[in-house]
């Protein structure tokens, strides 16, 4: 049992690693979450010793721009309740191109620390009016955490994006659910591609295929907290089968860079 | 260190065009790994052995050369009086072969929940205290629900859900207090186990992984790192699956 496993296996918050969660989601969706309280994910980072956690609202699947302000106005008090515990994505529906540049630039002089799009909204990551959002996430080095599925089509969209906004890093949230290759490909190709490991199943072994197929360096680890229990997801990178150089560059380590590269402006 | 007895994990069981398992030695390596004492163990996965018999068979070999780690969880089908074993005998060998618990997949085994089909299997399992295993798949919570009430006594364990379903979960384990639910798979909604200790107590809930098919840590991080008491997470670790198995009438 590897150390973090003990920690784990005894309940104790893992110790001497930045342990950064990359996907969380704050707010409220059709079905029961018993604690959805920020103040209590707080709580919850200090049970497990994980540093930050960055969220979005649940708001981000919604096909209003209203709507998804209301939700980054949302995620703005959370990051002002918990000051670097609670990082913020921006949320957007792209209505038009003028909207999207407005509500990114609002986002970013606020504080928020990268953008979320999510294509439950009926729009493709490639719509034209998402164009602003990703000129400022290149301009800015910003991550863009997009919600997929080893879907091919949606996998052609992201690495359109990656291509022509190659200072933006695209995470592909949910690396592992349904045709992994599609994911494991587009990382391959493009540098500035990663994995992100939110899946509420936890298949045995796949975050080890993982690192064989792209290489530690490009994941990064999340929970999909407060959908997902975080111990829960933790547990997958925890007791997997890696060397502790590579279980804390998916921990924390990459995302630490991440966040690193971001250009004030 | 809280002990360890996984109520939902498996191994021997073959897929089509895979014709090695997942062997029992597999599956205590990685219980050792994790410091998992236990395990009620049924074939998985569960599509190639078609002959419940046969398969019955071969898991409670494969338990019987475990030095005690590994307890059988084998299939059991009502049988509509079309062909032995029937249900009586059937009880009788499982409880013979020391099963913790007996699994019931009525669609993939040719049979029906209606009462005047299930009532010979579920009647006498009752009258044996001996805990059925429900995956969400095959036996779904609404047919838990109906299970529950017409056999209060029978123990159920119902496994293999998911984080979308706290709101319907909740009142089944509150109005029947013979449903106990495994933490294993992908039940991982924030704040449900400690929901369901504050609601319904730590009794009703069992240490469950999803092995060979789940991260076994994934599970054991959720109940750890839970904010609950240690009694408690004793309990549902491994405390309740041994109260059930325990009070099996054999």
């Amino acid at each position: 049992m590897n150390e973090l496993m003990k920690q784990a296996r005894l309940g104790e918050p893992l110790s001497g690693l930045d342990v950064i969660d990359m996907h969380g989601h704050l707010g409220r969706i059709n079905f029961a979450i018993p604690d959805d309280d920020p103040v209590g994910v707080v709580r919850t980072l200090d049970r497990l010793g994980v540093q930050s956690i960055a969220c979005s609202s649940m708001y981000c699947m919604t096909p209003s721009m209203a709507a998804v302000r209301a939700g980054n106005d949302f995620i703005l008090g959370a990051m002002r309740a918990c000051p670097g515990r609670i990082l913020g994505y921006i949320s957007l529906c792209p209505d038009s191109a003028a909207a999207v540049q407005k509500e990114t630039e609002r986002g970013l002089e606020l504080g928020f620390m990268g953008i979320k799009l999510h294509n439950s909204n009926g729009y493709e990551y490639d719509t034209p009016a998402y164009a602003p959002a990703y000129e400022l996430a290149h301009r800015h080095h910003l991550p863009v955490l997009l919600h997929t599925w080893g879907d091919r089509p949606v996998m052609q969209q992201i690495g359109r994006m990656a291509r022509r906004y190659p200072a933006a890093l695209f995470l592909l949230a949910h690396t592992g659910g349904g045709d992994m290759m599609a994911n494991i490909e587009l990382i391959r190709e493009c540098s500035n591609v990663y994995g992100d490991l939110t899946y509420s199943r936890s298949p045995r072994g796949l975050v080890r295929r993982l690192v064989d197929e792209v290489g530690a360096d490009r994941i990064v680890w999340g929970s999909d907290m407060i959908f997902f229990n975080i111990a829960h997801q933790l547990g997958k990178v925890v007791g997997a089968d890696l060397s502790s150089e590579d279980r804390a560059k998916i921990l924390g380590g990459n995302a630490r860079r991440i966040l690193d590269q971001r250009v004030a402006g | 260190m809280i002990p360890l007895f996984d109520a939902q994990c498996g191994c021997l069981g073959l897929d089509p065009g895979k014709s090695v398992p997942f062997t029992e030695h597999d599956l205590v390596a990685e219980m050792d790994r994790f410091r998992i004492q236990h395990g009620l163990v049924r074939l998985t996965p569960e599509s190639a052995y078609l002959d419940l018999h046969y398969a019955n068979e071969l898991l409670y070999t494969a338990c019987r050369a475990s030095a005690g780690r590994l307890i059988p969880c084998p299939i059991v089908a009502a049988t509509g009086g079309a062909q032995p074993p029937y249900e009586t005998t059937q009880i009788a060998d499982v409880l013979q072969a020391g099963a913790g618990a007996v699994w019931i997949r009525p669609a993939t085994d040719g049979w029906l929940l209606v009462d005047w089909m299930s009532d010979a299997l579920l009647g006498p399992l009752q009258e044996h205290r001996v805990p059925v295993l429900c995956l969400e798949r095959l036996v779904n919570l609404t047919d838990v629900a109906g299970i529950a009430g017409r056999f209060p006594r029978l123990p159920l364990i119902f496994a293999e859900t998911n984080y979308r379903w706290q709101q319907a979960l909740l009142p089944v384990m509150r109005r029947f207090e013979n449903v106990h639910l495994s933490i294993g798979s992908n039940y991982c909604v924030r704040g449900g186990i400690e929901q369901m200790v504050g609601r319904v107590g730590p009794e009703r809930l069992l240490f469950g992984t999803g092995l060979p098919d789940i991260e076994a840590a994934s599970a054991i991080c959720q109940l750890m790192y839970a904010e609950i008491d240690e009694q408690a997470k004793r309990w549902i670790g491994a405390g309740n699956l041994e109260r059930l198995i325990g009070g099996i009438l054999r």
